[in-house]
């Protein structure tokens, strides 16, 4: 971020909720870099920033799409990077058809399965030649060929991306965005100027966002125009550019990387999904390598998985064991496989290091479903909120559930903290770091590490007495990771060069993922950490020794301690730097490689002049100047041709419930692939809805952790912030005859809780048309356990799910804001909350 | 650590590693219960009726773990935390 010459923070209060990065954006403003901050509360983000915008949440396509359109009317784009490294010269299949022709869908859309056709979008000639690499034929979804493609370099084709995108965004005018957004014209316009600049071959801008911009119904499209105006401003790959999704738990980007998540396998290769594609291992790797791009290295990557987890007994004569992995047949996501539970469809849940009865969306309906299941087994470092489910909760707290008719058997296992254990966190930046155990944890508490392996061995006892094919996998699996200690922990470094990979031959750990086979003879846990432990006793992830300017030499970022991806954009096509002041790498004509201040994100041995053969494959494919090496045709992609459930380009559509009717699209007023799952207890207010006028999002505090468990239980930061508050502004205030400090009850169509009123000009009124709009702010921290207790915000927000990566929609809520305390607030309450027959 | 009965309203004391055994038990129970092999033919080797919740404030390697032995060893499915990507 020091090398950014402006940076926009959207959807997120970084310096309260990530302070250790925002020293970066302070140190940067002091050196000149301009700091822009889009948020709809004056935080602390806003107070160090050098312009703060407020705006209407809800409504960050419009802002994002103004921007775009700024860039695109005042040719602000950076070309010769848009011609070279973007595929907006590229040209779209005759048959699409944009939003602004259907009303607010794309072609392909079929509303009886609620999904899209996406053939239309795809680039034109992508249909000619089969996209998979070559492998046995399988009738199933086309793959089309990315990297058969015309283009127009002039960028005039009416049906090349760059127009479509013009026309596409054309209506997100100033005007739009002060109506629609609330954001004066002179403000938006003070932005655009200011963002706009940061762009060509000697500035650079970044971008920085959080769950403000995720936490939507289309929250994966308001990333995409965020990476579409870095694309035209050619800002990808360069130092002081790119995108940081600022992440909100210790490691999260390691929990999605080496993912507890029910659709992806380690180094994001996707989980099997269910039918004759997935019954055997070469139709499943058929279906997901791509001709051309990195990603033709998949076989190599799955079965040195399928080797790591399996070991001996994966051979080639059993497919290395693929039968054994389970196949996906629905939406196995917290969201879905909870609406199951609260169905009694399920048993058992192990839940460990998170805390559903105050986090989940629609909190109150999960700590219902909770008392659904058999068997619960929580592992956490305090008794929290969903441990006791079934006996401090508000529901059993006021009869409405009794403990007596609650058959949830419960295990409340003490788990060790990170001081206390070995391992390694991934954070932000991609960076691998290991961290010591310090301290024995204390009496019954145990690492995960040490509950897996220690329960995995009582199964593969009980499975050995029973081996029937449904037991192999477990019987299978590699097992038998030495322990230490009194307790017998298992020994993390095992696990790290695990995925680290090794030849299975001499297990040797391999150097990279580069060393990693389709044949059996490598395993490797997550080919994207390979080489965070290329030798015995080096542990990349333990290193402490910061070398250069981005840190080479103190932990390790994936892949390969890149430290910028895509960091080829950094040079001109020739190989040169774009300019002196934003060299990062760079092509030696005299060594034949590429050099630099970092680790080159390409092959370092492919010139600039590279032209790929006739009938070349995967990287080779790729031409000198394909920056975006994972993409098969090694572009940016400004417009995606495949691989969204919502679209190629992001259009606005309102949340799920909102004050106003879409104003872009009056026909389309939510994203039509999202699901709002409404069932009973998971009701929506109507858009807009006079029972519920004001607009509502949730946030976090620098004091406190997420749901609590770590910081409510603590005596120092239950001081600092010991209540829940509900913070409005001034005119609300006084709309509704509020005083500072009063109790308010805040409710919602699945429910109320009670705070303090926090009266602040922090929170802005907005004028959004002839209307003014009404935001109400909630930290979602409280919950009934711990030393401070307040009532749980998330009881107040939906189950939903967006199309793309199924995330609940807890920002731009309905709600409405009534004087006085829940109880004596109830019947009106109950009133607001009645169904309505409509 | 602590125990709760179906029914119960209190806590008890419940040995570790007596615990564990109840927790393979019941897990071995309802797989056995629920697992199947295939569907009209084609591979499933999966059960839904056990999930897991968790993850962004573990350990890489704790991660690794859950998936080995949940999803490659077990079959289960439902698996998640805190992250969407």
């Amino acid at each position: 971020m020091l090398n950014s010459d402006a940076i926009l923070i959207m959807g997120s209060n970084m310096a309260e909720n990530h302070p250790v990065a925002f020293q970066w954006i302070v140190e940067a403003k002091e050196s000149g870099t301009t700091v822009i901050h889009v948020d709809p509360r004056f935080s602390r983000t806003s107070a160090m920033a050098d312009l703060w915008l407020p705006l209407r949440a809800g409504s960050d396509i419009i802002f994002l799409g103004g921007l775009i359109r700024h860039v695109l009317e005042n040719q602000l784009f950076f070309r010769e990077y848009l011609l070279h490294y973007t595929n907006a010269p590229l040209i779209i299949a005759e048959g699409f058809r944009d939003t602004e022709e259907l009303e607010g869908v794309f072609s392909g859309w079929k509303p009886e399965q609620h999904s899209y056709d996406s053939r239309t979008w795809w680039y034109e000639g992508a249909d000619q030649r089969s996209g998979h690499a070559p492998g046995p034929e399988f009738p199933s979804l086309p793959v089309p060929d990315l990297n058969t493609y015309q283009k127009d370099d002039r960028l005039e084709h009416p049906r090349c991306v760059f127009q479509i995108l013009k026309r596409h965004f054309a209506r997100y005018t100033p005007e739009r965005v002060e109506e629609c957004c609330g954001v004066s014209q002179e403000a938006f316009q003070r932005v655009a100027d200011t963002y706009s600049q940061a762009s060509g071959p000697e500035k650079t801008g970044g971008i920085c966002y959080a769950v403000g911009w995720t936490q939507h119904s289309s929250g994966v499209q308001i990333i995409r125009c965020a990476a579409i105006l870095q694309l035209l401003l050619g800002n990808m790959g360069r130092p002081g550019g790119g995108i940081l999704a600022l992440r909100g738990h210790a490691s999260i980007q390691g929990s999605t990387d080496i993912p507890t998540l029910f659709d992806s396998l380690p180094g994001y290769l996707s989980m099997p999904i269910f039918g004759a594609q997935s019954n055997n291992l070469g139709k499943y790797i058929a279906q997901n390598t791509p001709r051309t791009g990195w990603w033709r290295n998949f076989d190599k990557y799955i079965v040195s998985l399928l080797k790591a987890y399996y070991g001996e007994a994966a051979q080639p004569e059993n497919e290395f064991g693929f039968r054994w992995l389970p196949r996906i047949t629905g939406d196995h996501s917290h969201q879905g496989y909870w609406l199951e539970m609260m169905d009694g469809k399920m048993d058992g849940l192990f839940v460990m290091g998170e805390n559903p009865a105050v986090a989940g969306p629609n909190s109150g309906m999960e700590r219902r479903a909770l008392a659904r299941l058999k068997w619960l087994v929580v592992r956490d470092l305090v008794d929290t909120e969903t441990s006791s489910f079934w006996r401090s909760a508000p529901e059993v707290e006021n009869g409405e559930v009794r403990p007596q008719e609650i058959p949830t058997e419960v295990f409340l296992m003490p788990a060790a903290g990170h001081a206390e254990k070995d391992g390694t966190f991934t954070n932000t930046q991609r960076l691998l770091q290991w961290h010591e155990r310090a301290v024995d944890a204390p009496g019954d508490s145990r690492s995960e590490n040490w509950f897996m392996f220690h329960l995995g061995n009582l199964l593969r006892e009980k499975a050995r007495k029973d081996p029937r094919p449904r037991h192999a996998g477990l019987l299978a699996l590699t097992w038998d990771y030495h322990t230490e200690g009194p307790h017998q922990e298992p020994v993390a470094e095992e696990i790290l060069e695990e995925i680290n990979g090794y030849t299975v031959a001499d297990r040797r750990l391999v150097p990279g993922f580069g060393a990693l086979k389709a044949d059996g003879t490598t395993a490797c846990g997550a080919w994207i950490y390979s080489g965070v432990f290329p030798h015995a006793h080096e542990n990349r992830a333990n290193q402490r020794t910061s070398k250069d300017f981005y840190g080479h030499g103190w932990g390790f970022a994936w892949p390969a301690d890149r430290r910028i991806l895509y960091n080829r954009a950094s040079a001109r096509p020739d190989g040169k730097p774009w300019s002196e002041r934003k060299k990062l790498v760079w092509w030696d004509a005299a060594n034949k490689r590429w050099m630099g201040n970092d680790v080159p994100d390409f092959v370092d041995t492919k010139p600039p002049s590279h032209i790929p053969g006739e009938n070349a494959e995967g990287d080779d494919a790729l031409a000198g100047d394909k920056p975006f090496i994972l993409h098969a045709d090694g572009l940016g992609w400004i417009w995606v041709p495949n691989g969204l459930a919502d679209g190629p380009l992001p259009a606005h559509y309102e949340p799920l419930e909102s004050p106003i009717r879409n104003p872009i699209y009056p026909r389309q007023q939510v994203n039509p692939v999202a699901s709002n799952k409404k069932r009973f207890g998971n009701e929506y207010a109507s858009s807009p809805d006079e029972r519920f006028p004001y607009v509502l999002t949730t946030y976090r505090l620098t004091e406190h952790h997420t749901a609590g468990g770590m910081s409510r239980t603590l005596s120092h930061l239950a001081e600092l912030q010991p209540e829940m508050f509900c913070e409005i502004s001034v005119e609300l205030a006084q709309h509704l005859a509020i005083n500072p400090g009063e109790w308010v009850t805040i409710v919602t169509a699945r429910g109320a809780v009670e705070a303090h009123a926090l009266v602040t000009p922090r929170i802005q009124t907005l004028k959004i048309g002839a209307r003014l709009i009404y935001q109400v702010g909630l930290p979602f921290h409280w919950g009934y356990s711990g030393l401070v207790k307040g009532d749980i915000g998330n009881d107040l927000i939906a189950i939903s799910e967006e199309p793309n990566v199924r995330i609940m929609e807890a920002k731009g809520v309905l709600c409405n804001v009534l004087r006085g305390r829940q109880a004596e607030n109830a019947p009106k309450v109950k009133a607001l909350r009645e169904v309505r027959r409509d | 650590m602590k125990y709760r009965r179906p029914f119960s309203e209190h806590w008890e004391d419940l040995e570790l590693s007596r615990a564990m055994e109840m927790i393979a038990d019941r897990v071995w129970a309802s797989r056995e219960r629920t697992f199947a092999e295939t569907r009209d033919g084609d591979t499933l080797m999966q059960t839904t009726a056990i999930g897991h919740l968790g993850g962004a404030t573990l350990d890489n390697e704790e991660n690794y773990l859950i998936k080995k032995l949940f999803t490659a060893g077990l079959g289960m499915v439902c698996i998640s935390n805190q992250a969407r990507i």
